[in-house]
């Protein structure tokens, strides 16, 4: 045998023993260093926090000394899905994304800590519910955004035909000329897809002569595209979305299900008319709260308190609308002028009303159902 | 000790680890789908029922194994007349081209999406766009026949290029066309060879995931990303998904035991010879090797191309980003996507090694039975997305050992799909030292253990170092099981270059390419070394 | 080297039976070859031998040692293949020295037995450059190197041509007596068996039709299966007359021996007999006559019996008129089964 066989064997044993290094078992009860600084703090997102992410980085750094690591995940099923599977040895310390039609899921999970942040009060109560987000009575997710999941459309499509043409209501959706330019996002994987299916549940009810799921069966019938997640229709599918104007791109569907704010982000960053519309007045409208969440078994539970009191601070919520294109939950929060002009005032939106309880019952069933439409439409 | 004794033990630690880290993995999701449905066998039976009844999963279903078959066959397509060209012709290059042709099989999945589209996707390098008019399902097509025609070129060619020239000498001499000869004579004696290739091909191409997932579209789903779709969910039923995976398994474990009765029927019944006389090249021989060439070698080479171009000009920026620290991949630097990958590669080499080591003398010691050997296949066939999920529910702490937060979990899942393929290549070349040999060995003194130190060992090394080679290279590549385990600690290089691809920010996109092409490097490197030990070996599934 | 005793072995593959109930005494020291046709049982008798196969009953006994339960390498029983099983990734030097693994003569035992094999300046040769008679014997020099007790060897130079396997003959008897070895040779060649050994072993069907001496052997064979085993072909059924045997071939003037049976099997040996033209004998029709170089074998039909006479000339050809001169023939004979 080769001289050289020896050490070879030798050095593959210890890399690979090395590679096998059974992490620490944690001890839950270990809540982590009382001090903010010198750790690092692991947010786990939906796929959708980049800009905020890079807003409140440094801040956040320089605020405690510790680092800020973003751990991305495609979407927010898949960030839930990750947290559940982890639980007792959290792949993050908190987890941003849930919104009001996930988040009894996971609190029935038993992934999310308790925690009450001192600037819970700074909350606008008239808007957000936050009974919404407590489970057995105890606050376990913190909303720190908002938004109105909606239709948009192209543009274009308004300078085409005539003002009476354009759809009115959810219903118009799902005729032959409109469903086939339709891209929305699969509500088993992608939150907005979630609201809007809730969306069209409050709008056709579950019974009666035109349910929701006939509204769906058409919708899909008449050649309605159903994509993985909200990054797929708007950048992919969306002909007036962030892909267009880049090499090879291919988006021929003029409507997509998105927030009501998106337009005006486009405004705000590419300081020009925005190339898409929200529809007005808006149909299939769903209230979407987005919350931060303490994984249980963190341990950084300090570090992770000061981030969500941090989330709501002006300096964060302010720019909440610049960063995510939503609207941020605290009262007095200030907007960037594009979004004040070019979205729909919330008041003037009538989205689902569905309470978190509400939601909790139904949304399982709700998806089962229209995921049986889902296959024999799309079969 | 007898032979049979010595099979048992050298058995016993393969079919354990078999045991704990996939029966027990895959017996968890089927447990855990139970609990899921108020452990109600019945209501399991009744939804069995239901997804055969329902259109949509029929269709996936049917898709699935359509998909697989015609990707099979048009593999074959492709590879028969290569392996017919390869073993009848001589040209310069002859060896070289031989080994850029097998050079895609090692690429990961990730990697061979990412070149296709490089190289004829709508944003190609080579202004050629290829993949929208084929749609999904050509694209994944594609991909398949690009990922496997080699092995076709591998295991029929080599059998090929050992068929004595006297049989289709002697049908010429009795008045045979060459075509008659080919198809009459040849082709009939390669029969066991071909189905076997044939039927490896169909089993990659069933269980396929990374391809499908990157290159597909909506009606393109297969039992593979609908069980992915259906854990991901917000909504997830693991009932669902555990019927889907053991109706894989079951399609999977007949077609390779099926390949492995074929694969002993295969087995040198004429006494192989090389070839020494080969024809020169006439010009559709030519034709077919410049289309192969095209097909096979154009898309690695624009991934590493387009990995230099940054904003529509050449440029090293891509991989500046991808060094930096403030790489936007996420939490983790490429530098540890990288290190990990290695790591995970290393240790998975070694552990299959040993175990597949263990597993082909233990098949050899005893009489092989084709059931036994097509089942240490079917870690292989099992979705590792099941296996992934199966393993996060039954190592956590409750009844074994906690294994979450380690990289020994993604080395588990790793070796679970290396080492059948290890004892795949080494099984044949222990079989093929002549049982007299280990005889002689004990007649002069030495004991069991001593006849495989010193027979066995030294006169499989060949076979080893190709096996390791595809240990490194499986392990490597893996997406599916890495998928579904995946930590922030344990992100791996297919994961980093899966997320890259999936974001909005460009910059990503252009940092995915070129860790995609750093993925390529390595294991084109890890793979020449296989061609350089190959010389002494012969044969790797055959 | 021992003294190697084989008892009422059976062995079987399959649950066919291929060993009947071996009985064997072989002396140490010596060279005994099995003779037999194929598929007798030669190779398996050699394999519970080694311990490679479980004999179903019976026993092995190396002097008066019971080996029949002991593992093949704790044995001191070589086996020499029928084919080549040179280790081929060790050199010749390493291929002699395998079984001497600690030893610290190795390296001069592996010279001795080399110079004894006649080949001592081939110890760094690989083993794919060396000739087939170059190789068979590097193989027993390594069988030799252990110190066996017994060595076997099956056919070991079947696979060479004539003239090697001639010239090589002379070696390995050569060989093994200077090494005093216990050795057990099967083959098929006849003339082979009776050129090496000091006893033969006639096998059939898994039994022992005879043992003996190579002179004893042929000149009386054991029973008329041993002789039909030795190529014996004039063997007939008899009764005794007064002046000869009454045979299926008609009357016989044969002298029986006084000792012989009243009736029973007879062999007449070939080269006792001659065809010839005119003479006393009984007569027949030729049928054959056989070229063998030097000799001819004449096949002459007496009655509706073939009997065959091996003689220097033959002037009759096919189809003559021929007369059997049987003064000459001393019949073997055995009581009928």
């Amino acid at each position: 045998m080769n001289p050289w066989t020896t050490p070879i064997v030798v050095l593959l044993i210890l890399t690979s023993a090395s590679a096998g290094c059974v992490g620490k078992k944690r001890d839950c009860t270990d809540e982590g260093p009382a001090n903010l600084g010198g750790q690092d703090l692991r947010v786990l997102d939906n796929g959708a926090w980049d800009g905020a992410y890079a807003f409140i980085k440094p801040i956040f750094e320089e605020r405690t000394g510790s680092r800020l690591v973003q751990i991305r995940a495609e979407d927010a099923g898949a960030a839930l899905k990750q947290v559940q599977d982890s639980k007792g040895a959290p792949v993050a310390d908190l987890i941003y994304g849930v919104d009001n039609a996930l988040f009894a899921q996971g609190a029935r999970a038993g992934v999310f800590q308790a925690y009450e942040s001192p600037r819970l009060a700074s909350i606008d109560t008239a808007v957000i519910r936050l009974n919404d987000f407590r489970f057995n009575g105890v606050l376990l997710a913190t909303p720190v955004d908002h938004g109105f999941v909606g239709v948009n459309y192209d543009r274009a499509i308004r300078d085409e035909a005539s003002e009476g043409a354009l759809p009115q209501t959810l219903r118009d959706l799902a005729g032959a000329s409109w469903a086939s330019q339709l891209v929305v996002e699969d509500p088993r994987l992608s939150t907005p897809g979630l609201g809007f299916l809730v969306a069209t549940v409050a709008t056709f009810g579950e019974n009666g002569d035109y349910d929701y799921l006939d509204f769906w069966a058409d919708l899909l019938d008449h050649g309605a595209l159903v994509a993985q997640d909200w990054t797929e229709a708007y950048v992919v599918h969306f002909s007036a979305g962030y892909g267009r104007g880049s090499e090879g791109f291919a988006g021929d569907r003029r409507l997509v299900v998105s927030y009501t704010t998106s337009p005006a982000a486009e405004a705000y960053y590419g300081n020009t008319t925005p190339p898409s519309v929200s529809f007005e007045p808006a149909f299939g409208v769903f209230h979407q709260v987005e919350t931060v969440a303490i994984l249980q078994c963190t341990p950084h539970v300090a570090l992770a308190k000061a981030f969500v009191d941090l989330l709501l601070e002006p300096e964060y919520q302010n720019a909440a609308a610049e960063n995510m294109a939503v609207y941020p939950v605290t009262q007095n929060a200030t907007m960037p002028e594009a979004f004040t002009m070019h979205a729909t005032d919330p008041k003037d939106l009538r989205p689902a009303p569905f309470t978190g309880d509400d939601l909790d019952r139904n949304v399982p069933r709700w998806l089962d159902e229209w995921t049986s439409v889902y296959q024999k439409h799309q079969a | 000790m007898d032979e049979r004794g010595e099979s048992r033990l050298y058995a016993a630690l393969p079919t354990l680890y078999l045991l704990l880290f996939f029966a027990v993995p895959v017996l968890a999701v089927i447990a855990g789908a139970l609990a899921a449905g108020g452990n109600d066998a019945a209501g399991l039976a009744r939804e069995a029922a239901r997804l055969a009844s329902t259109d949509y999963y029929r269709n996936r279903i049917r898709f699935t194994l359509l998909q697989a078959t015609a990707s099979t066959g048009l593999t074959l397509l492709l590879g028969l007349p290569l392996a017919y060209v390869f073993s009848h012709y001589d040209f310069p290059g002859r060896r070289f081209l031989r080994a850029a042709y097998t050079a895609p099989f090692v690429l990961p999945a990730i990697v061979v999406a990412l070149a296709l589209h490089a190289y004829i996707g709508p944003r190609s390098l080579t202004g050629l766009d290829l993949l929208t008019p084929l749609g999904p399902t050509g694209a994944i097509l594609l991909a398949h026949v690009f990922y496997n025609t080699s092995l076709v070129l591998r295991v029929v060619g080599n059998h090929w290029e050992r068929l004595p020239p006297g049989f289709g000498e002697a049908a010429r001499t009795l008045g045979a066309s060459r075509w008659r000869a080919l198809a009459r004579v040849e082709l009939p004696i390669l029969r066991p060879a071909i189905a076997s290739a044939a039927l490896l091909v169909f089993v990659f191409d069933l269980s396929s995931f990374g391809i499908i997932v990157l290159l597909g579209g909506p009606r393109t789903g297969t039992i593979e990303t609908l069980i992915y779709q259906e854990l991901r969910s917000f909504s997830p039923h693991y009932g669902t998904a555990a019927l889907l995976a053991m109706f894989q398994l079951l399609v999977t474990y007949l077609a390779l035991t099926l390949f492995v009765v074929l694969q002993r029927r295969s087995r040198t019944h004429w006494t192989p010879r090389s070839r020494t006389e080969r024809r020169p090249l006439p010009r559709p021989a030519l034709a077919l090797l410049v289309v192969a060439t095209l097909l096979l070698t154009g898309p690695p080479i624009a991934l590493v191309a387009a990995a230099f171009r940054y904003q529509g000009e050449w440029s090293a920026r891509p991989f500046q980003l991808l060094a930096s620290s403030e790489a936007t991949l996420g939490s983790y630097t490429a530098a540890d996507a990288v290190a990990n990958s290695l790591r995970y590669a290393v240790a998975t080499l070694v552990l299959a090694l040993a175990l597949a080591s263990l597993a082909a003398l233990a098949l050899n010691r005893a009489r092989r039975a084709a059931w036994a050997e097509g089942l240490l296949l079917l870690p292989l066939g099992v979705s590792s997305i099941v296996v992934g999920l199966g393993l996060l529910l039954s190592w956590d702490g409750r009844f074994l050992p906690d294994l979450r937060t380690s990289g020994a979990r993604i080395v588990l899942a790793h070796t679970l799909i290396a080492f059948p393929f290890a004892s795949r290549i080494l099984a044949p070349t222990l079989d093929a030292v002549p049982p007299a040999l280990r005889e002689a060995a004990r007649t002069l003194g030495a004991r069991p253990f001593e006849v495989v130190r010193r027979i066995d060992l030294p006169l499989a090394y060949p076979a080893l170092g190709v096996a390791a080679v595809y240990a490194f290279g499986a392990s490597l590549g893996e997406f599916g099981a890495t998928l579904m385990l995946r930590r922030p600690e344990t992100v791996t290089m297919p994961l980093a270059i899966f997320e890259g691809f999936t974001r909005l920010a460009p910059d990503a996109r252009v940092q995915a390419n070129a860790l995609a092409a750093v993925l390529l490097v390595v294991a084109l490197a890890s793979f020449l070394l296989l061609e350089r030990l190959r010389i002494r070996a012969w044969g790797e599934f055959a | 080297m021992s003294r190697l005793r084989v008892e009422g072995l059976h062995a079987a593959y399959d649950g066919r039976e291929i060993l009947g109930g071996i009985d064997l005494d072989l002396p140490a020291g010596e060279l005994h070859a099995v003779l037999g046709p194929s598929g007798c049982g030669k190779s398996t008798l050699l394999r519970c031998i080694a311990g490679l196969k479980s004999p179903t009953s019976g026993r092995v006994l190396l002097e008066d040692e019971d080996v029949t339960r002991t593992s093949p390498e704790r044995r001191g029983v070589a086996l020499l293949h029928q084919e080549d099983t040179l280790f081929p990734h060790l050199d010749v030097r390493q291929n002699v020295a395998f079984g001497l693994r600690r030893a610290s003569d190795a390296d001069e035992r592996v010279r001795h037995l080399l110079e004894l094999v006649g080949l001592p300046s081939l110890a760094h040769r690989r083993v794919h450059e060396l000739s087939g008679g170059e190789r068979q014997r590097v193989a027993l020099a390594r069988a030799l190197a252990i110190r066996p007790r017994v060595l076997l060897l099956d056919e070991p130079l079947s696979h060479l041509d004539q003239p090697l396997r001639v010239l090589l003959r002379a070696d390995v008897r050569r060989i093994l007596r200077e090494a005093g070895a216990t050795a057990l040779y099967v083959t098929h060649d006849r003339e082979e068996a009776f050129a090496l050994a000091d006893g033969i072993v006639l096998l059939d069907a898994g039994r022992v039709v005879d043992h003996g001496g190579p002179a004893r052997i042929h000149e009386q064979p054991g029973s008329a299966h041993a002789a039909r085993l030795l190529g014996r072909r004039n063997i007939l059924e008899y009764r005794r007359q007064p002046h000869g045997v009454e045979t299926p071939a008609g009357p016989l003037p044969v002298a029986l021996p006084p000792t012989a049976p009243a009736q029973g099997t007879m062999a007449l040996f070939e080269e006792e007999l001659t065809a010839q033209r005119g003479g006393e004998g009984p007569k027949g029709r030729v049928e054959a006559v056989e070229y063998l170089g030097g000799r001819y074998r004449v096949g002459v039909r007496i009655g509706t019996t073939l009997l065959w006479a091996e003689q220097a000339r033959a002037d009759v050809s096919i189809g003559d008129e021929a007369t059997l001169d049987l003064r000459d023939a001393i019949p073997r004979a055995w009581p009928s089964r």
